[in-house]
């Protein structure tokens, strides 16, 4: 595609008054809005239902999960940094902070990995409990869409050697960037909701 | 080519806000530290959960309007989020009603089934 060509195609609709490519993450963010949310009420409605639930604090490691919300939200942070230097065309500033923000979802997970390994070693399956399975099916998806987060960027990272000063590279980080915020906000429900309660 | 560029980032995207990232931050880690916190004060549980989803909103309000820019965003994008909301509310409220007419009672038996086993 040729830079006039591609320009044409970030340019605002003129009924929307948004990019089409914008417009597009939003709608793929509202599914996953309702994915979570399905699965949040079912939670709700199996919690409101069972004889019996048990706290986090007694099941879950609390200081991890809150380990992992620092680490997620200060991976926002650098993700939107990321999008101010790709804005500003900084290359290096780009490539650091987007980087930084691969370094932190590994974390995640490894701290994740760490928590559910705990789990397996007492024996704690999806097939234990209803909580265990509302447990381990919010925080396995959640965890995939951090993987997803963790492509994404990873493929943005390497096209930025090749790419950064193409005219849809810019939108293509705000793209990911609306994605990666998302992942961040469905942890900030989850973190209170399995862990604290 | 550069100048093209940033003149397509310009109208297309919106401007980064440093300042504003960094205040979000912050807030952000007190919420969450403030949320552990009243954890520990073993509220009853419907205010428990009342006080937990409130601060997790806020947290999730402040990550939309600043880093996701909802905070300016176009008409159609809010229309969008919207929909979207009434029909998150709408999939919480159907169930919710179901609960209130069973009335207390346990619409399944994960506990004794599990002591069955």
């Amino acid at each position: 595609m040729s830079s006039s060509t591609a320009t044409l195609v970030h340019q605002p609709g003129e009924s929307t008054g948004v990019t089409n490519a914008k417009l597009g993450i939003w709608l793929f963010l509202a599914s996953e809005i309702m994915l979570f949310s399905t699965l949040f009420t079912t939670y709700i409605v199996l919690r409101l239902g069972a004889a019996s639930w048990p706290r986090g604090w007694d099941v879950l490691n609390v200081p991890l999960g809150m380990l992992n919300t620092f680490v997620l939200i200060t991976s926002s942070v650098t993700m939107v940094m990321a999008y101010a230097k790709a804005h500003d065309r900084d290359l290096k500033g780009f490539q650091r902070y987007i980087s930084l923000t691969i370094f932190l979802a590994f974390v995640f997970l490894i701290v994740k990995g760490f928590e559910w390994d705990a789990h397996f070693r007492h024996n704690e399956f999806p097939s234990t409990s209803i909580f265990h399975a509302v447990y381990f099916t919010l925080t396995g998806l959640h965890g995939l869409h951090v993987i997803g987060g963790i492509i994404v960027n990873s493929g943005l990272l390497y096209l930025s050697r090749t790419d950064f000063d193409h005219p849809l590279f810019v939108g293509r980080v705000e793209g990911a960037g609306l994605y990666w915020h998302f992942v961040d906000i469905v942890w900030i429900f989850l973190f209170p909701a399995l862990y604290l309660l | 080519m550069s100048a093209n560029v940033a003149a397509v980032a310009e109208h297309s995207s919106h401007g980064p806000n440093v300042r504003a990232y960094m205040t979000v931050f912050g807030a952000l880690l007190f919420l969450t530290v403030v949320t552990v916190l009243v954890s520990y004060w073993h509220l009853p549980i419907k205010m428990a959960v009342a006080v937990a989803l409130a601060i997790a909103t806020l947290k999730s309000a402040l990550v939309a309007a600043v880093f996701m820019h909802l905070k300016g965003e176009r008409i159609i994008i809010y229309g969008l989020l919207g929909i979207t909301v009434f029909f998150v509310l709408f999939l919480i409220a159907g169930p919710s009603f179901d609960i209130v007419s069973v009335g207390g009672h346990s619409v399944h038996a994960p506990v004794a089934m599990q002591a069955e086993k």
